[in-house]
């Protein structure tokens, strides 16, 4: 695995956990209401938007770690975008993590980098 | 006279019923996006240039079907979204880790060492905790 894989590895996992806040913070601005308005509010939230186009560049830069690492490596590792989601969640979403959430999110590191070494 | 009604009952049923089949199909959509994904990444060659790249990625059809299905997997994922934690929410989607792990071994051949077998299962109890973890309620005057 290669130094690109590894720089587009992190691009991942970083437009990964942007666009899930993203999203989340766009779908909190739309009301409860019809599929069709529901939809229709989807395609016009500029948050949903933005982290569509994330999205995008994720899909090209993840089939090309996909493409030049092992699958059981990059795979378990990108869990490494849940730690990132749980900051996200507490820094700007106004989740409010317990104990148990943040050792999730040590242990779920921890693995990643067994994961990553198992690699040498 | 303030016992559920039949209606409230089987809409509740239902609306199980509906979160379960949306789970299962999402998990579904988006291990055929990772198998398709290596397919299809093993054909980018960024030595070539990323414009020569990108075109040659709109060109070929297997890049195309895991776009396809990212993007399906985008608009389930959504309307999962919608009405759960993120930190809580998105923790739930490493059931796609097994199915993912499962197919590196059964369609690519991927050795499977002690360590990775043990960084997989470290990052699997990292996430049930994160997910069984509903966060602390929020004081009124704090939201």
């Amino acid at each position: 695995m290669g130094l690109i894989s590894w720089l587009l590895f992190a691009l991942t996992v970083m437009l990964d956990v942007f666009g899930q806040t993203a999203f989340k913070l766009g779908l909190d601005r739309i009301p409860d209401g019809s599929p069709v308005a529901f939809w229709r509010a989807v395609a016009a939230s500029p948050w949903v938007i933005a982290g569509f186009l994330g999205y995008c560049v994720e899909a090209v830069s993840w089939m090309y770690v996909l493409g030049h690492a092992p699958l059981s490596i990059v795979g378990p590792m990108a869990a490494l975008s849940y730690v990132g989601a749980v900051l996200t969640g507490r820094l700007f979403l106004g989740e409010r993590p317990r104990a148990r959430r943040w050792l999730g999110a040590g242990l779920v590191t921890l693995g990643a980098g067994l994961v990553g070494a198992s690699l040498v | 006279m303030s016992e559920p009604g039949l209606a409230e009952q089987s809409g509740r049923t239902r609306g199980l019923g509906l979160a379960i089949g949306g789970w299962a199909l999402f998990i579904a959509v988006e291990t055929a996006t990772q198998v398709v994904f290596k397919y299809a990444g093993a054909t980018l060659d960024e030595r070539s240039g990323i414009g020569h790249m990108v075109a040659h990625a709109l060109d070929t059809p297997v890049v195309l079907l895991g776009f396809a299905l990212y993007f399906c997997g985008f608009l389930i994922w959504l309307t999962i979204l919608k009405g759960l934690d993120l930190g809580r929410a998105f923790p739930m989607t490493a059931m796609i880790y097994v199915s993912t792990l499962a197919s590196a071994v059964l369609l690519f051949h991927e050795a499977l060492s002690p360590t990775r077998i043990a960084g997989v299962m470290v990052i699997a109890l990292g996430v049930v905790l994160l997910a069984s973890d509903r966060g602390e309620p929020v004081s009124k005057d704090e939201a």
